[in-house]
């Protein structure tokens, strides 16, 4: 069963598209316009495509649009939205062509190819998750949240792969920023940005760390071993390792204590 | 055993309430999910304005559609036993479900990056924590995210699995039947397009994404996400509606038409702008139909041949119409070769600022053995005194090698090792032990 998993994962990891599915969202619109005879039909699937294709292509209609703000022009990528519905209903029409029993598989078996090819291969980009807890969350990082949650003070310092999941996880959980939807870090202050930057490279300078981590009441800061080595050790700083999950440590303000 | 419960229980409660609009099993599916979803807008929207608590709204909601599915099914009953609908193939629906079991699976086992900003889910939890319905970044105006805050209140579950282990199982059937019950009325009766369509839109799921800005409609990647339900449930059923329009009874379409406006506005989709689009757009093919319905029968009046007609069998007006789209994107595409064109250029300087700037800043070092024979490896001095070490020679090498590290800091960050020849060097200095030099990480290529 894992082997056959592996397989499937392999194969879909090593495909990769053309990334044309626009190309070919084209050619079906095409496809519609002189090959739908029912002229209801053909405004309806025309009608939205067209329109939208048209604010999300035209210059002078984009122009207008980037004026309005991101959050419209984020709005460009929405011609994209009946593709699935203008593509199968525009395979269908292609595949009624050809008379023949065999040219029609042909016919069916190019258009699969091209929608095929069309995609982009973002399979790379997934991974298999773990189910130990139902909630495709690794399991280590699931015992960080719940380690933290149990103290009195749930605030941490978090390694930036680990924010998205936590927000997910919890709000309870204090993590000093907190990353957009989109990965957009524009509304973080001056020190949450030091603080993102700070953990997302391997020599941190610890000592600001923990400056702004005490400024801010965060008692928690955690490391991925393998990866973070602070320029001083952030024992010397009298920041403890109080717990390790997996390639993950988890360091305790220990200077009141001391 | 809570989400083996809630699953089946949502589409039970769609079926009973959505009975009352059609006598098509799968159409009163989405119909009924879709009167849920409303409701659930709905009163979100009520439960933000009052202040109310989400254990109070899930509970109201879930209650209000048990009573709704009751009426429905007491209404229709009757109504049930005389109505028999045409048997679905076998083969048909074993084919349908393995595609949907297939994407389903992939949904529940596979994680994607589009997984890691899951704002639903960081809503509902809020929501759930809090018991509350007034969430900061995602009100109830785009109140899909209730379903997964709702469902985990009653059901007590982590709004996390509910996201992630239930919507799949809701969302991505319902899409398949919403797709279906679209084909099903596009192409009436022909047996193959149908599923040929759905076949088409299954290899799409699997292959067709645009971009990482897609992710959010991807419903591989977020089967829990607003946009990704606006796409693949209610779009296809608005094109559906589009159709069956004038067929549809008075009463009904004009109550079908807030419950799908609700649904819409619910997903987020072009907020409320979505949902004053979808009853515009209705309205607007509404007019259409009946304008173009009274010339019709005036053209038939007349008996007279339409204008427009050329010899090849294509409408002048039609070409006319290709020729004006297609002049206006060849425009536009010159426009935009230029725009890109200034880009490149502005990209090329800023490349070569880049390279000026960097070549100022970090400092290159061949390493030789004894630092005059041959050539042995690199090193990189950066701006904060460090140094980065490429290869270095064998153990005759050391002396050399310690003398030139010390000289500029002491400090090395890393040392690359690409074959183990190469790392005799750095052996020896580690046998020698020196106190004066740093040596913080050293990384072994392949060759080793």
């Amino acid at each position: 069963m894992d082997f056959s998993i592996q397989l499937v994962k392999t194969a879909y990891n090593q495909y990769s598209g053309t990334g044309k599915i626009l190309a070919l969202f084209f050619l079906s619109l095409f496809v519609l316009f002189f090959m739908e005879k029912e002229k209801e039909k053909r405004y309806m699937f025309l009608y939205p495509s067209f329109l939208l294709l048209l604010f999300a292509l035209e210059p002078v209609w984009k122009g207008l649009f980037a004026q309005m703000g991101k959050e419209a022009l984020n709005r460009k990528v929405y011609f994209l939205l009946p593709v699935f519905l203008v593509i199968s209903v525009a395979g269908i029409y292609v595949t009624k062509i050809p008379k023949g029993k065999w040219a029609k598989v042909g016919t069916l078996a190019m258009l699969a190819g091209l929608i095929a090819i069309s995609g982009k291969g973002v399979w790379s980009q997934y991974s298999l998750s773990h189910w130990e807890n139902g909630m495709k969350m690794p399991l280590e990082q699931k015992e960080i949240m719940d380690w933290i949650l149990s103290k009195e003070n749930p605030k941490a310092l978090l390694p930036e792969e680990l924010i998205p999941i936590s927000n997910q996880y919890s709000s309870k959980l204090h993590t000093f920023y907190e990353i957009q939807e989109d990965g957009d870090m524009g509304k973080l202050g001056e020190e949450q940005r030091k603080v993102y930057y700070q953990m997302s490279i391997q020599h941190m300078d610890s000592q600001l760390l923990v400056g702004i981590a005490r400024k801010y009441g965060y008692s928690y800061i955690v490391l991925k071993e393998e990866y973070h080595f602070p320029k001083t050790p952030l024992s010397l700083l009298k920041f403890e390792k109080a717990a390790t999950y997996g390639s993950y440590s988890i360091y305790e303000d220990r200077e009141e204590t001391l | 055993m809570e989400l083996l419960i809630a699953g089946p229980l949502v589409y039970l409660l769609s079926y009973l309430i959505g009975r009352i609009f059609t006598e098509k099993k799968g159409l009163s599916i989405v119909n009924g999910f879709l009167i849920l979803t409303a409701c659930l807008e709905a009163g979100g929207l009520f439960a933000f304005l009052i202040g109310g608590r989400l254990s109070y709204l899930a509970g109201i909601w879930a209650s209000l559609s048990c009573l709704l599915a009751a009426v429905s099914f007491l209404l229709t009953r009757k109504k049930r036993i005389e109505v028999r609908e045409e048997k679905i193939p076998i083969s048909f629906i074993g084919l349908i479900s393995l595609m949907i079991l297939i994407q389903v699976s992939f949904s529940v086992l596979f994680t994607s990056s589009a997984d890691k900003y899951a704002k639903e889910i960081i809503w509902a939890v809020k929501s759930v924590e809090q018991d509350g319905t007034a969430i900061a970044g995602g009100g109830p105006i785009f109140g899909w995210w209730l379903w997964i805050a709702s469902l985990s209140s009653l059901t007590g579950l982590h709004p996390m699995t509910i996201g992630k282990g239930l919507m799949p199982w809701i969302v991505i059937p319902l899409s398949y039947l919403s797709y279906g019950i679209f084909a099903e009325e596009m192409f009436q009766n022909e047996k193959k397009p149908p599923w040929l369509f759905l076949f088409f839109i299954f290899l799409l799921h699997l292959f067709a994404f645009q971009s990482e800005a897609m992710g959010e409609i991807c419903l591989l990647a977020v089967p829990y996400g607003g946009k990704a339900a606006y796409v693949h449930i209610i779009l296809p059923y608005l094109f559906y509606m589009a159709l069956t329009f004038e067929k549809t009874e008075g009463r009904q379409k004009w109550l079908l038409l807030p419950v799908l406006a609700g649904a819409c506005m619910s997903t987020g989709i072009l907020g409320i702008a979505g949902m004053l689009l979808t009853g515009t757009g209705f309205l607007i093919f509404h007019w259409l139909n009946l304008f173009r319905e009274q010339r019709k029968k005036e053209d038939e009046k007349d008996g007279e041949m339409k204008l427009g007609k050329n010899i090849m069998g294509i409408g002048k007006k039609k070409l006319f119409v290709f020729l004006a789209v297609l002049l206006l994107f060849m425009g536009g595409t010159v426009f935009a070769i230029i725009k890109l064109n200034v880009k490149i250029n502005t990209l090329y300087h800023a490349a070569r600022d880049l390279e000026a700037n960097f070549s100022s800043q970090v400092r290159l070092y061949e390493l030789r053995q004894r630092g005059e024979g041959e050539l042995t490896g690199y090193a990189m001095g950066l701006t904060d005194g460090t140094l980065v070490l490429i290869n270095g020679g064998d153990e005759n090498n050391e002396e050399y090698l310690h003398d030139f590290i010390v000289e500029r800091g002491g400090r090395v960050v890393c040392w690359y090792i690409t074959d183990k020849k190469d790392g005799g060097a750095y052996e020896a200095m580690k046998k020698a032990g020196y106190e004066d030099i740093i040596i913080e990480e050293v990384v072994y290529g392949e060759g080793r």
